[in-house]
């Protein structure tokens, strides 16, 4: 199996009050294709610049990301954004979908933007989509109605939207109670049994249940790496 | 419907950012409305101009174009029809025309004598240049008969049927029934000139005892779109040509090709409108800015997302230019109709003030393709900077920076002095602190601010400064009543017969005539551009015609404002080492001139010789001094120009009467004496009237600058509204916070007043110093172009001091919508406002 990320050597520094603050230290780790990662770690511990790193939101201060033989970590912010849509699917905690769109528009905002899904068929497959994260009755409401696990779908539906081969995840049960949470991991779970490359970053310790890779991360930098042959569903 | 359009099409037109757009203007459909009504108001103000502008200049021109406009004038002592076949047998002459020019007074319905100007042209029927036709009434005039011009009509206030009474010194005398009306389109205008224009045939000139020549003869040219300096070029060699003839050309006149004589004064008035319009657009481009620099900034976390999902910073920017797009067709859609309309109507009230028909309100391709650009180029480029500015944000900063409490950075040396200040009460301390947190808005809504402010403060300035005038203007004159005789007397009979009238308190002569300064170059010829008196098209000449007053030796009779030099001496000196005489006779034959006489003759300067031609002698005087004085072009001297002294066809009477309608009721019954002694008069005048003839024209132009300054402060207001409440909004989560804490809904009023009340001293304190340059610029150009010499501004500290709490109360007005808002917002969902 090929590897979907590789990151060398990779640093992010801020300069806070003349203090220069470590927030991912020269971290080295790859992820294979289909894999299920779970990155934990105390609130701080830069679990979230990491991803931000991976996914191209944040350039590092040193080392290289690579993204399906893509160096991102050179690459010009405007061409960036444009690889992004067409590559990864981005879940956030507090869910980001745009208030004044309803949840089929959302959907279909993503592929407007990136074009890989013809025209045509946007509205089916943002349908689609709806129906497989279980919202497809709430497609023409506004966000605002809806309830934090809802939303979630939403927000997963839209990251699905170009069909990306990697989905990445900041705390994307973070904001939610458990049982609706776990719903959410089981979807996650699914997309990944269907080939798709998940990260997901949580402080969740029950996480590492559902993917086969678990990094722990504090200060920065990679306490462990556990990786499990077989991942255990959680009923 | 699908097969119509290709579907590619349609997802273009209906795709989600389109969507996105659409509903984020409806999300925040108060400020939008807001934006819209600006742009709205800016594009029907400019719209308003240029669709009356283009209307009224090419009517103007084609009106006048259609009366067969005269290219070169001459004025001759005298000439007979034959002249006319004669000279059209010329090569460069393609028409001739004839008329009598015949100056004079008519008396009006209210008794009173007015500036004539009777046209006695060559045939009626078949006029070939300068065309008048027929308004109302008889035509062509029959023995007996007189038509008036029709702006002419309000000025002598008669009607068809009246008998008009007409005279002049030299000769005129008698009365003509006002049989119609005419209009003739090249004359200035007759309500502006207080004169009046008219028109009598051949055979009237016996019954007003005027013997019948012609004295004006008209040409126009066989080759077309010759320049000024080529038709110039025509009217000397047709004058030489003349003068080969035996006839005697006192001056001429060219025409500056296909241009309505005033033109040049119609573009004038549309300036200061432009100002305005240019203004407006001004404004409403810094609202556009504002609400989008707000907008964005309320939406960078939704940027950040888009980006994040995989928008480029082009997808971004789209997003953003639609919703300006939008806004400027929205503001377009309802300017251009109300441009329009308006448009026309105000085309319809300035025709018949410039005495031209319309015949068409077709606006140019060009004005409409203008208003279009304009409309959305305006807000596209002001939205230019905020939108660039987000969607070149990358996406880390874009959802870090959203937050309701941004920190307040780095302070400012002005920051820190206000910050110094010592408040007492900590909301009013933190409503500054807030204010300034948005620096570049604080700019703009203080700027716009300070404009509405300046504008308002100078349009009151310039009413003081006009009533200055027209006060200095009547305090120049330290007579009650003038009167000009027929014919010359003996000074003291003329005092005798006035001097014991009740009221009257002194008199003194003057002897009155009129009078030509001879310039170096005869054969210089002047352009339309150069006005020498109200009456243009008759008194432009290498010759400058003026109106010369000799006044009695020490007379304190006239206190004309000096512009330049001296006025003669009046009084001995403290030291008493010099007479009067010796004084004036430092120079000989010492002349002060009017700044209208400047106008035509900028080359004089104090001390310089000027040759004066007076009852066909050439004298040579120097020039004393030059002082402003409302009306016809003058020249003063004093004790020089009768040789009898103790002659005099002229008579200030002094009095003690200053109220008008006194004045009025005191000329009458000077008239009435001079009747009794069958003294014949040619002229009489209060010492308002001077005043009275600018005192209309400046109320026009105050309305018209007031109107404006209210157009620029609703505009204004909108802009503090929209600033008002982008702050109060992006501040929501923070006074849930300080409510939560325990501030009460009256402790966040008077925050957000005091904010409110902030931007508005300000604005106040930079317009009290932006308006002085402003106002003083008015002014200058006013004074210029109504009187030919820049007004003295006159400040009026009174609407310094009220138009703090007016800007006051407009920034708190603007204010209570959002603080209503805010303070009917519970503090839960303050608190998780996003």
């Amino acid at each position: 199996m090929s590897n979907s990320i590789s990151l060398t050597a990779l640093s992010k520094s801020y300069q806070i009050n003349k203090t220069l603050f470590h927030a991912v230290d020269r971290v080295n780790l790859t992820i294979k294709k289909g894999d299920f990662v779970s990155i934990i770690g105390k609130s701080g511990s830069g679990k979230s610049t990491l991803l931000n790193l991976m996914s191209g939101i944040d350039q590092p201060t040193s080392g290289q990301v690579i993204v399906n033989d893509v160096d991102i970590s050179q690459m010009e912010s405007s061409l960036l954004d444009a690889w992004r849509g067409h590559n990864i699917g981005l879940v956030f905690q507090f869910f980001q979908l745009i208030p004044t769109l309803t949840v089929l528009e959302n959907i279909l905002l993503a592929m407007d933007f990136c074009k890989v899904i013809p025209a045509k068929d946007r509205v089916n497959r943002a349908r689609s989509l709806l129906d497989k994260v279980g919202i497809i009755d709430k497609a023409d409401q506004f966000p605002s109605i809806l309830s934090g696990g809802e939303k979630q779908r939403v927000a997963i539906a839209r990251a699905l939207a170009n069909d990306p081969p990697i989905i990445l995840a900041d705390e994307p049960t973070g904001n939610l109670d458990s049982v609706t949470a776990k719903a959410i991991f089981d979807l996650f779970t699914e997309l990944n049994a269907q080939g798709k490359t998940i990260i997901l970053v949580s402080h969740d310790s029950d996480c590492h249940k559902y993917s086969n890779q678990t990094i722990d991360i504090s200060d920065g930098k990679i306490r462990s790496n556990i990786k499990s042959v077989e991942v255990t569903h959680c009923a | 419907m699908l097969n119509l359009f290709p579907r590619r099409l349609l997802d273009r037109l209906f795709n989600r950012m389109w969507i996105k757009t659409w509903r984020d203007i409806w999300q925040s459909k108060g400020r939008s409305a807001l934006v819209v009504l600006s742009i709205a108001l800016s594009t029907f103000t400019l719209g308003v101009i240029l669709n009356s502008y283009a209307i009224l200049s090419r009517e103007m021109t084609q009106d006048y174009l259609r009366s067969n406009p005269t290219a070169i004038s001459f004025y001759m002592e005298k000439f007979e029809k034959g002249l006319l076949a004669e000279l059209k047998q010329q090569y460069w002459v393609e028409e001739v025309d004839a008329r009598r020019l015949i100056s004079g007074e008519i008396k009006t319905a209210t008794g009173d004598w007015k500036r004539l100007l009777l046209f006695v042209l060559n045939d009626y029927k078949d006029i070939k240049l300068d065309k008048v036709k027929s308004d109302q009434g008889s035509w062509p005039p029959q023995k007996g008969q007189i038509l008036i011009e029709r702006q002419a009509v309000s000025v002598i206030g008669a009607e068809r049927g009246d008998s008009l009474q007409l005279q002049n010194s030299s000769g005129l005398s008698g009365e003509l029934t006002m049989a119609g009306i005419v209009h003739d389109v090249g004359l200035p205008q007759a309500e502006w000139e207080n004169v009046v224009y008219g028109y009598i045939s051949q055979e009237s000139l016996n019954n007003v005892g005027i013997e019948n020549y012609y004295n004006e003869l008209k040409i126009s040219l066989s080759e077309q779109q010759l320049t000024l300096d080529e038709m110039t070029s025509q009217a000397v060699n047709t004058k030489l040509w003349l003068q080969g003839k035996g006839y005697s050309v006192k001056r001429y006149k060219v025409a500056s090709p296909g241009e309505h004589p005033h033109a040049n004064i119609t573009g004038g008035m549309f300036m200061i409108q432009k100002v305005f319009a240019v203004l407006c657009c001004f404004l409403s481009a810094v609202l556009v800015f504002n609400l989008m620099s707000a907008m964005l900034s309320k939406q960078l976390r939704q940027i950040g997302v888009m980006k994040a999902i995989g928008a480029n910073n082009r997808q971004i920017s789209g997003i953003y230019y639609r919703g300006v797009l939008l806004l400027g067709l929205l503001g377009l859609l309802i300017s251009l109709p109300a441009a329009y309309v308006v448009g026309n109507r105000y085309v319809d009230a300035l025709s018949p003030m410039m005495n031209f028909d319309i015949t068409s309100y077709q606006v140019p391709f060009w004005i409409i393709a203008l208003q279009i650009l304009l409309g959305i180029g305006i807000p596209m480029l002001s939205a230019y900077l905020p939108i660039k500015k987000a969607s070149q944000m990358k996406v880390r900063e874009t959802l870090l920076e959203y937050s309701a409490g941004k920190p307040v950075n780095e302070q400012s040396r002005f920051e820190r002095v206000i910050f110094s200040l010592n408040f007492k009460s900590h909301p009013i301390r933190l409503a500054i602190r807030n204010s300034l947190r948005q620096k570049g808005r604080f700019l703009l809504t203080t700027g716009v601010l300070m404009i509405a402010a300046s504008l308002l403060m100078a349009s009151f300035n310039i009413a003081r400064t006009m009533k200055e005038v027209i006060n200095v203007e009547r305090h120049a004159k330290n007579w009650a009543v003038e009167i000009k005789l027929n014919q010359t007397m003996q000074e003291d009979v003329l005092a005798g017969l006035f001097n014991e009238l009740a009221d009257i308190t002194d008199t003194e002569s003057f002897n009155r005539t009129s009078a030509a300064i001879i310039e170096d170059d005869p054969d210089e010829v002047e352009d339309n551009s150069k006005v020498i008196s109200n009456n243009s098209r008759y008194s432009k000449a290498h010759k400058v015609s003026v109106s010369m007053t000799d006044l009695k030796p020490n007379s304190t009779m006239l206190n004309l404002p000096l512009i330049a030099g001296k006025w003669f001496s009046t009084s001995f000196p403290a030291t008493g080492e010099q007479s009067t005489e010796a004084a004036n006779n430092e120079v000989t034959n010492p002349v002060v001139v009017s700044q209208l006489v400047m106008d035509h003759l900028p080359y004089l300067k104090v001390g310089m010789s000027l040759d004066i031609e007076m009852s066909g002698q050439i004298k040579t005087f120097t020039l004393l001094g030059v002082v402003q004085n409302i009306g016809p072009a003058s020249i003063y001297t004093s004790g020089l120009l009768s040789n009898h002294p103790s002659q005099a066809n002229g008579l200030f009477l002094s009095s003690k009467i200053q109220n008008r309608a006194e004045l009025k009721q005191l000329k009458k019954r000077v008239v009435q004496r001079a009747k009794e002694n069958n003294i014949k008069l040619s002229y009489t005048s209060t010492a308002w009237d001077g005043a009275q003839v600018v005192e209309g024209h400046f109320q026009i132009i105050f309305s018209l600058m007031l109107l404006l300054t209210v157009i620029i402060i609703f505009i204004a207001s909108n802009g503090i509204i929209l600033t008002m409440t982008t702050n109060i909004i992006e501040r929501t989560r923070e006074n849930g916070i300080l409510k939560a804490i325990g501030a009460s809904n009256q402790e966040l009023a008077k925050m957000i007043l005091s904010e409110a009340v902030m931007i508005a001293f300000f604005a106040w304190l930079v317009a009290c110093i932006v308006t002085l340059p402003l106002s003083y610029g008015v002014a200058y150009w006013l004074g210029e172009l109504l009187i030919k010499t820049p007004f003295a501004l006159t400040i009026d500290p009174f609407i310094f001091i009220i138009s703090l709490p007016i800007m006051m109360l407009i920034t708190s007005l603007a204010s209570l919508i959002p603080m209503g808002k805010i303070m009917k917002l519970p503090v839960r969902e303050a608190l998780v406002y996003e």
